[in-house]
This record gives structure tokens, sequence and C-alpha cells, in this order.
């Protein structure tokens, strides 16, 4: 399935989708040691981001996401990709910061259409994006 | 997006890499937010301990800041070296602020060099930097963003550190969001009448913002039924906790919010598009939520996040008259240094740190060396943001016992036998 978005933070990436149905938070919610959801309050607590497209509805709390997404991108610990259904401006700024390549306002609700485990690639220069789902994915 | 002659020029380099970087940046962030133009900003707040590369690389070139420019508070690792014997961990799970020496100085002579005030707090408006309606204030620590919006009808966009620095040297931002007059009205209407606000204390205060903003999310909301009289202490309650797991940035309280004289003012004249009922249960919801340490098992009590007002000091002042912090546990106040000049010649300083409390002017929740350098796990605290920001920033490892500030000071206090 092919999407259409809105560039937020230009790039590319592809990478199994892990998709949160929460607004996330760099701070707090990353460990930028491991790449693993660090809030033991979040429902995928431990899992991990590291290398994946994240998939969220938008941002929320701390402004100081991108120190995080900095840290965490020295350590190649970031996900690969994010895609939102709306950028708030913190996670906006935590991706351009660390050069994640990210799109939103995808012409289908992004929660809806892409599973946890699908193969996401995210052309964030053009505002494409291919989903296929994981069982058409071969590794 | 469209750029004035200057900012083309930073773009172009002319002004040094720095700047070009910054206004690269912001240019970026601009289109990815349907921002067409930059407008001028009035003040901007940043946070000294960023990455030293990150800061370096963004002030290469820069000969001073284009814009006022202060400090959020900041842990500073040879301070409480030399007075406490802790020393600093590179790294912690949220990373933020707990700095080597080396990279601390590296940063501060970065900052001092290009004229950022030491304000080290995140509460400038307590300390004299009160902004006026209308002002564009780049203003890092979402707390202060809230409380600028909302209580002073500046525009103080939803913004990340990064977009506050980038700010502070270019002297603008993209004309987005909460700049945009159209975007301030609320759209959620917070209907609290089954609360007994009259006995509010700030603990509760901060339950009900928290719970919003997990609610609103980025939308902006307005309460109906609050006094128009509530102090700034209650307003910092409310406000600050509302943007740690949700994104509000605009709170109208009506007779208080300069934009809000009246729910249809605050409304823009429009239905809201959801009316959120606050039933006390989801008041006494959070306050579980937050209430994960036993009473025996807390071993500091912290307050200041967001930093004390002179008037949360006096009260702490007076509750610790006649108490000592017990041998096994402690005390822990964030102010700013200001604040804690008048609190020294009103004499609550002397009262409080006579007790064993530590007055600090560093972080107390994010960056709390007591917490995230010396291990402690059991921390009470009347904060709704610094209990959230314990317990996440912790992986979970520290858990919270959330009060109001005299059961807290109870908590980790006894009598001292002193006869006053």
């Amino acid at each position: 399935m092919i999407l259409l978005g809105h560039i937020v933070s230009p790039g590319r990436a592809e990478g199994e989708a892990i998709v949160v149905k929460v607004p996330f938070s760099f701070l707090g919610e990353l460990d930028i040691s491991t790449g693993k959801i660090a809030s033991p309050f979040h429902e995928q607590f431990g899992q991990s981001l590291k290398g994946k497209v994240l998939v969220a509805p938008t941002g929320k709390g701390s402004s100081m996401g991108p120190i995080i997404s900095w840290y965490a991108a020295k350590e190649g610990n970031n996900p690969a990709a994010i895609i939102c259904i709306e950028a708030e401006p913190i996670i906006a700024s935590a991706a351009i910061t660390a050069g994640i390549p990210m799109v939103d306002k995808l012409n289908k609700n992004p929660l809806e259409v892409i599973r946890t485990g699908d193969y996401v690639k995210v052309d964030a220069t053009a505002g494409v994006v291919e989903i296929v789902p994981s069982s058409e994915h071969v590794a | 997006m469209l750029l004035n002659d200057e900012e083309k020029r930073m773009l172009d380099g002319e002004y040094g890499a720095g700047t070009q970087r910054a206004m690269s940046f912001l240019k970026t962030l601009g289109e990815a937010l349907g921002a067409e133009k930059m407008a001028r900003v009035t003040s901007a707040h940043i946070i000294s301990a960023l990455p030293p590369d990150y800061l370096a690389q963004m002030t290469e070139g820069v000969i001073k800041m284009r814009t006022m420019v202060s400090l959020l508070p900041c842990f500073d690792p040879k301070h409480w070296r030399e007075k406490y014997g802790i020393v600093s961990k590179e790294k912690t799970i949220g990373g933020v602020g707990l700095t080597s020496e080396k990279d601390y100085a590296k940063n501060m002579t970065i900052l001092r060099s290009l004229n950022v005030l030491p304000t080290f707090t995140c509460t400038p408006y307590t300390i004299g930097i009160v902004p006026r309606r209308n002002d564009v204030c780049l203003w890092a620590g979402t707390s202060g963003q809230n409380v600028a919006n909302s209580l002073f009808g500046a525009r103080a966009p939803r913004e990340s550190v990064a977009t506050c620095l980038a700010s502070s040297i270019t002297g603008v931002v993209p004309y987005q969001g909460l700049l945009r007059p159209e975007s301030r009205f609320a759209e959620l209407l917070i209907n609290s009448e089954e609360l007994d606000i009259g006995n509010f204390t700030l603990a509760d205060y901060g339950a009900l913002g928290y719970h919003v903003g997990r609610i609103a999310r980025t939308r902006n909301v307005v309460f109906g039924g609050l006094p128009n009289n509530m102090t700034l202490e209650q307003c910092k309650s409310l406000l600050s906790p509302l943007t740690v797991d949700g994104a509000c940035t605009m709170c109208h309280i009506v007779g208080v919010t300069p934009e809000a004289s009246t729910l249809e003012t605050a409304l823009g004249g429009k239905k809201p598009k959801e009316v959120v009922k606050v039933r006390k249960k989801d008041i006494e919801n959070i306050r579980d939520m937050f209430t994960n340490a036993g009473v025996n098992e807390v071993r500091l009590a912290v307050f200041g996040c967001p930093h004390l007002t002179i008037m949360e000091l006096q009260e702490l002042a007076y509750l610790l008259v006649g108490r000592r912090v017990k041998e096994e546990t402690q005390l822990m106040v964030g102010v700013s240094n200001m604040t804690y000049t008048l609190a020294k010649e009103a004499g609550y300083a002397d009262t409080i740190e006579q007790a064993g409390a530590i007055i600090t002017d560093c972080c107390v929740s994010g960056q709390n060396p007591l917490v995230h350098i010396m291990g402690v796990d059991a921390v009470a605290t009347n904060s709704a943001r610094g209990a959230r920001f314990f317990q996440t920033q912790t992986a979970g490892r520290c858990r919270t016992y959330y009060d109001d500030m005299k059961h807290c000071v109870n908590l980790v206090t006894t009598a001292s036998g002193r006869s006053y």
C-alpha cells in the first residue's frame, strides 16, 4: 500500500513498524543507551524502537526531546523513521535535530493502516510511505 | 516559506556556520509546521545542559545572541562535588543534564561569552522576566511556556529546546501555532463543577492539570469554573503538569487569562468542540498513580518543580519552625538564586536551612542529583510534574508519594526540641 503525506524531516529510511497508540515523548520514553521504551507506564515498555519505523498519533511532553534524539543518534539507538497523524513542534524538532526522516498528515490514518511488524519504507524527501504487510515481507 | 533579506543572509552563511545551521533548522521546522514566514522573538529561555558538540556547532561564529536569552536550572557538577561530595554520572535513562564538569564548563563558557543570563530557573516570571501581552517568548521548559501564554497573554509557542536555541541565535521563529491569534482559542471546555475547588490544595490543582493535559493532548482548553482570584502558586500548580503527558500549552482560566475575560471570549465565540467533565474520582486516580511509595519508604521530600515562589518558601519556612529533617531522610527545595536572596533577607532561607534542608537552584526533578546519581528511590512531593518526571525518567525505579507540602514535610521531619 502506498500512502502520501507531508514532509516533516527529510530523508529516507525503512524498517519494521512499531505502532504506539499514545503520543510519544523522547524524554522519559526513549532509553538512549538501548533504544528501548524506557517508561514502565507505557503499554509497550521494554520494546525496542532502534532502527524501527515509529508510528504514533503525535508528540507530547518535555521540550528536551532533541537532546535525547541527539544523544541516541550517536549511539545508533533512534527509530529509523517516524510517522505521525500530525506532528507537534517538539517531536518534529527532535526528528530534524537528529536527522530522523519523518512524515505526517498521510492520506490515511497511519494508526489504522499500519500494524506493528509491517515493513515500512519512508521517503520523507518525497512524502511517500510504502507499507508491506508483515505477511508479505521477506527479510 | 518566505524569508526576508536578513533571514536569507543568515541562511546563506553570511553570519557564520552556526547562524546558518540555526536558520536552516528553523526553515525546515517552519515548513514542517506550515509557517509562511518568521516572527521576531522578544525573549528566549534555554538550557545549558545541551550536548557540548551540538552547542558548539550551533554557536560556531556567533558573536552575540539576537534577543534576550536566559537559562533554565541546571545541575552544576563542580558545585555538587565540592559541597556535597556527589560526583556526576555521564548518563541517565533520560540523559539530560547530568553532564561532566568538563562539559558543563565548556557549555557555560560559550553561553557566558554570548551574554546569556545565568538565571538558572524554570520560573523566569518570578525573577522579573515577566512577559507582556503578545510578547513572543521562546521559552524552553514547557511549564514556562504554558504560564507565559495562560497567565500573561504572551505568545509562547510549544517549541523544543533546539528551537529556542536557534531562535536565540537568529532572533526569529516560524510564525505558527500559538503565535497566530486564531490558534489561541480554546477547543475543549473543562467542566469542574463536581470538584470541591474551594478546598483544593496545590497537589489537587496539580492532579487536575495532569489529568486534563493527558486528555487535551495538543488542544487548547478552557476552565469555566475556577476562581478568578487564583493565586500565582495555584496557577503554577495547575498549568505546569499540562504538558507532562500532554502537549496542551494554552489553558484559559476565565477571569485570570488575559484572553479569557469570559468563557465566550476564550472560545472565540464558538461552541466548544468537546466538553470534558472532571470527576472527584479522576483526581483521586491521579493522586493514587503518583503515590506508589509507602509513607515509611520515603527518603526525600522535594519541592520546587517548577521552582518555588517567595510565598511558597514562606509557607515552607512556617512549616519548618521547630522541626528538623530526620537523620535517614532529606528535604530538597528548588528556587532561583534571586528568590533565594530575597528569602535570605526575609529570614525564610535560614529557617529552612537550619532545619536541615538543601536549598538549590538546580532542577530538582529531571536532574535531581539525589535521585539520579545517589539512587534515592522514594520521593514525596506536592508537584504533579515532578512526580511524573521522577517515575518516568528513572524507568520506574523511583517511586513517589504525592500530597500537599505540609504532609510531605511531616514525612521527612521531626520536632527539633528547640523552643521558639
